[in-house]
This record gives structure tokens, C-alpha cells and sequence, in this order.
């Protein structure tokens, strides 16, 4: 069903989600054991319904652990119209995306490893978060500002 | 060094990545999980056993060896749905090692000696992934995990248990053989070696 490859592709999303290298790989476990009782219909990606599946699963894990929130509060401001691409110019060293990395969400970090490693755009990634443009486009934009008031030094190129 | 953010954080990812023991694990319980063709079960072996102990059922004696071996079937079936949850769950590796020594080394907390059994890596292409603790009947006990040249995955238990119930498992120094079951597909066999309780599972398929 998935190869070594497939395997740690979506190992990768895990981290991205979660904090701890053992939180991700139980995630992806529990993942695992959930496609092959349900295994997605034959016309649909297995990648991506392994996606789903690990995301549904990481937020039930949320709920039921009644931690913090995953999502910031979507104050209904679209951004201004800033997407993704928005972040292109932004510039960062290797230690300064390691500080930023652990001072965000887990929503921003899934939206940026979607955009950056998976090659998402803004509307895949609401599709694939089932999020309202809009919505992706507040948390984006929130993004934008604190990069540039400075988590830890990160401007941007213009 | 600088560098726009998208390259950074794929760079990032690029270096994470599964160890070759998660890999063989996870591989293993995906073949293990997925719907296989029923072979015949070892319980469908059991009518024969049990047909002739009712032939020796003759007054209180024979009703007492009744009772004695319910019980022993009762402990021996509450160790098997146990060790076959803990083997279904395949919670993360502890340690991982492709030695025995090493691995058993790990398992300083349990207050039993851990033996080296050879049938735990017994057949050719067999390689040790590691161990966890884990709990047997609600004492610590050790679960290993081997996986086989054909990508079989097999967990391993080592455990004591106290003197009563220890009597109740078949014991292969003394020529017993091991205690059989399949509980939610998975194929148990129980046995004891030098007081330890060993627990081996694996896919009742590849049994």
C-alpha cells in the first residue's frame, strides 16, 4: 500500500503537525492502522487520503486532549488579499526558521509545510485544510507579520 | 546563510526522515493489518483435546482436574487477548537494536532475568527491531519485535508471573508444549522456560 518513500512523505506532514518525533510517528502508526481497515476507493490518491486521515486524526487527538486551541482566531480579516505567494520574499537563516518553527501553530506550521514541501497552493491548502479561502488567507497574514516584526530576526528580501 | 523561507523550510523536511527499524515496522503492521486468507485456526484443533479430557470426567476427582484446567484456560486466554492488544497496538520502540544482548540490557527495570532464548531469532532472515516494556496480567514485562525475511512482523514477550498462576503455563523444560490461540487474528503461543513466561505473536496467517 505505501512504500518506504510514501511512508516517510507522510512522516514528514506528521512532524509538521506535531511538536514531538514520537508524538508524529504514533500519529503516523494509528494513521497507518486506519487506512488499511479503510483503504481509500481505488480512483482516489492514497497520498492524499493518507493526508486526510492523519489530520483528522491529529485533531481528535487535540480535542480529546483539551489542548490549546489549534487554530488562531479567525478574526474574519481576509489579509488583504496576501497568499502564499506573499511569503516568497521572505528570507531566513537555518537557526532563525528553527525559532520561528517553534513559536508557531500547528495550523501555520501544516499551512507552510503544505505550501513549501507538498507544493500547495492557497486554495489546495484551504481545500485540503476544508477551510474557507478567507480563512487561510487570516492566518497567512498574521503569519506575514509577526515574520516580519521579527520572531527572531526573519525580514524580508523586498 | 539567508535563504527565502520556501527553500528553508523544504530543506528542513528534507532531513527528516523514518529509521530503518520504523520503516520495517511500519511495514510489517500494514502486511500484518491488511485482510489476508483465513488458514485453519489452532482452536479448531482444540475439540479433539477437549472431547478426551470429558472421557475422564469420573466423580469429584475428575470434576476437581476440570475445574483446575478451566482456570488454567481462563489465565492462559486472558494473557493471549492481552499480549494479542499489545500486539495489534505496536506502541513506539523503546529501544532498537539488532542485537539481543543489547536489547535486553535495556530492560533494567524489570526485577526478573531477561533470557536470551534462541527461538526468539530461530529462523534464517530474521532480524530484531528492539523492545518496549509493556505489562502482562498487570506485572512489567519485556515485548520484543522481530521481523522475518518476508516481512513478517512477530512480537516477543518475557514475563513472570507469581507462583500460582506460573504453574499454569505450560512448561518446556518439562516437556509441555506451548499453549495456542487466535484472538483477533493474531496467533498466540504460551509457554515457560526457567520460570520466565515467554509470549510470542504473530499474524495467525503466517503461523
Amino acid at each position: 500500500m505505501f512504500d518506504h518513500a510514501d511512508l516517510n512523505r507522510l512522516y514528514r506532514y506528521c512532524r509538521a503537525l506535531c511538536d514531538q518525533e514520537s508524538d508524529a510517528y504514533d500519529l503516523l502508526q494509528s494513521a497507518m492502522e486506519r487506512c488499511v481497515k479503510r483503504p481509500p476507493k481505488e480512483s482516489a490518491s492514497q497520498i492524499g487520503y493518507a493526508m486526510r486521515v492523519i489530520r483528522n486524526l491529529f485533531i481528535d487527538q487535540l480535542r480529546s486532549s483539551a489542548r490549546a486551541s489549534f487554530e488562531p482566531f479567525d478574526d474574519g480579516n481576509p489579509g488583504h488579499g496576501f497568499d502564499l505567494a506573499s511569503l516568497e520574499t521572505t528570507m531566513l537563516g537555518r537557526s532563525e526558521l528553527e525559532a520561528v518553527w517553534s513559536e508557531m501553530t500547528a495550523i501555520e506550521r501544516e499551512i507552510l509545510y503544505l505550501w513549501a514541501v507538498e507544493g500547495y497552493s492557497t486554495d489546495e491548502v484551504a481545500r485540503h485544510l476544508d477551510k474557507p479561502r478567507n480563512s487561510v488567507l487570516s492566518i497567512i497574514h498574521r503569519m506575514r507579520k509577526r515574520l516580519k516584526a521579527g520572531f527572531g530576526g526573519a525580514r524580508s528580501a523586498g | 546563510m539567508q535563504k527565502p523561507i520556501k527553500q528553508a523550510i523544504r530543506e528542513r523536511f528534507e532531513d527528516i526522515e523514518l529509521s530503518e527499524a520504523q520503516l520495517d515496522e511500519l511495514t510489517a503492521r500494514i502486511a500484518v493489518e491488511e485482510p489476508t486468507a483465513v488458514r485453519k485456526p489452532f482452536w479448531r484443533q482444540m475439540p479433539a483435546i477437549a472431547a478426551a479430557i470429558a472421557l475422564l470426567v469420573v466423580g469429584g476427582v475428575f470434576a476437581n482436574l476440570l475445574y483446575q484446567s478451566h482456570q488454567d484456560r481462563l489465565l492462559l486466554q486472558s494473557i493471549a487477548e492481552e499480549v494479542a492488544d499489545n500486539h495489534l497496538k505496536l506502541k513506539p520502540l523503546e529501544v532498537q537494536a539488532s542485537d539481543l544482548p543489547s536489547v535486553l540490557s535495556y530492560f533494567e527495570e524489570l526485577d526478573f532475568q531477561l533470557l536470551a532464548s534462541p527461538r526468539i531469532t530461530a529462523n534464517s532472515g530474521d532480524r530484531l527491531l528492539g523492545g518496549r516494556y509493556c505489562s502482562i496480567q498487570g506485572i512489567d514485562a519485556a515485548q520484543l519485535r522481530v521481523v522475518a525475511g518476508d516481512g513478517t512482523l512477530s512480537t516477543w514477550y518475557e514475563a513472570t508471573l507469581p507462583a500460582d498462576k506460573l504453574d499454569r503455563i505450560p512448561d518446556m523444560d518439562a516437556g509441555e508444549r506451548p499453549a495456542e490461540f487466535v484472538e483477533r487474528g493474531v496467533g498466540i503461543r504460551i509457554w515457560q522456560e526457567k520460570g520466565i513466561v515467554f509470549v510470542e505473536a504473530k499474524a495467525a496467517n503466517s503461523i
